[in-house]
């Protein structure tokens, strides 16, 4: 008899033991899979704010394009960005509050005078982070009014956190 | 109860316990290839942006001295209404496709995405330039396809249906 109730609370336990570890089975892959989920949320939020930005730097008033000779969407005036990253940095504080903490270049693809454009930092932010996340494109011309050539490039943004 | 309905109990809580577990797993696990990875999110907007830009990019060809450069937007005229124009020892045709090619492959391939680029006037099935495609991009089931983009021409309006793929 006392064999018997031995066995029994062994048979009750081990049920117990198997419970407990589908338990936490199920805990461990919850909380990995919610992890993996809020990094991936997370990533894909900085994407969607690093092309935020690209698409207003693409407007920002102290680059675009005049709309008066061409219509052109996404459009940056190749003069204005000789002056541009300058007034930005003179005026870092007022344009953080446009760009926060990101990294903003323009790369040009094509030239067709010949020789590639060195890229233009347009913005770069000075504070101390970690990481950064990974870059947005907007593929974007580059107008000069003046030859009439417009050059095909790209802004590349990078969100810092 | 007997003894032996008890046990079978047990089994039986035990047996929905890992189908719960197991139903739980597969939901989720189901749930998150339906929402879109950022390589998606990253290859939309590229989709949607590339080819309006490419086709209002200079070329290095001019009508005649002294004018401003074509764009690849009036070189596909040119090519359209086969005027004989030859710049660099191309026709326009020929000078289309090598620019637009090699500008998509000088960014697609750093951004390691690959694509497939067909141009043909409205109602015609033959392109005007060749197809252009890396890793059978046209083949993937999964790509970004951007509404075809149409170019207003002389001869009438022209397709450029472009893909992207991973």
């Amino acid at each position: 008899m006392k064999k018997k109730a031995q066995i029994q609370s062994g048979e009750t336990i081990i049920v117990l033991i198997i419970v407990m570890i589908l338990l936490i089975l199920g805990l461990v892959f919850y909380s990995s899979f919610q992890g993996e989920s809020r990094q991936e949320e997370r990533t894909r939020e900085a994407q969607i704010n690093a092309m935020s930005i690209a698409l207003r730097t693409a407007n920002l008033e102290e680059l675009r394009c005049s709309q008066i000779v061409q219509r052109l969407e996404r459009c940056i005036d190749y003069y204005k960005l000789d002056l541009t990253p300058d007034i930005i940095n003179q005026n870092f504080e007022k344009y953080f509050s446009f760009f926060g903490n990101t990294n903003v270049t323009l790369h040009f693809v094509t030239n067709p005078e010949g020789n590639l454009k060195d890229p233009v930092n347009i913005y770069s932010y000075t504070g101390n982070f970690t990481r950064q996340s990974i870059p947005s494109f907007l593929p974007i011309i580059i107008r000069d009014p003046v030859e009439r050539i417009n050059y095909f490039g790209y802004l590349e943004v990078r969100v810092l956190t | 109860m007997k003894k032996a309905q008890i046990e079978i109990a047990g089994l039986l809580v035990i047996v929905i316990i890992i189908s719960i577990v197991l139903f739980f797993g597969l939901l989720l696990s189901s749930g998150r290839s339906e929402e879109p990875s950022q390589a998606e999110f990253f290859d939309l907007q590229i989709a949607s942006t590339i080819m309006p830009t490419i086709m209002e990019s200079s070329t290095n060809c001019t009508p005649q001295t002294n004018s401003p450069y074509y764009t690849n937007k009036e070189l596909l005229d040119v090519c359209v209404r086969n005027t004989g124009f030859i710049c660099q020892g191309k026709n326009a045709c020929e000078l289309l496709e090598d620019i637009i090619n090699q500008t998509l492959t000088k960014i697609l391939n750093k951004w390691q995405v690959s694509y497939f680029l067909n141009i043909s006037l409205r109602d015609q099935t033959n392109s005007i330039i060749n197809t252009l495609e890396t890793n059978n991009c046209s083949q993937v089931r999964r790509n970004f396809i951007r509404e075809p983009l149409i170019i207003p021409t002389r001869m009438g309006s022209v397709i450029a249906d472009f893909k992207l793929c991973q």
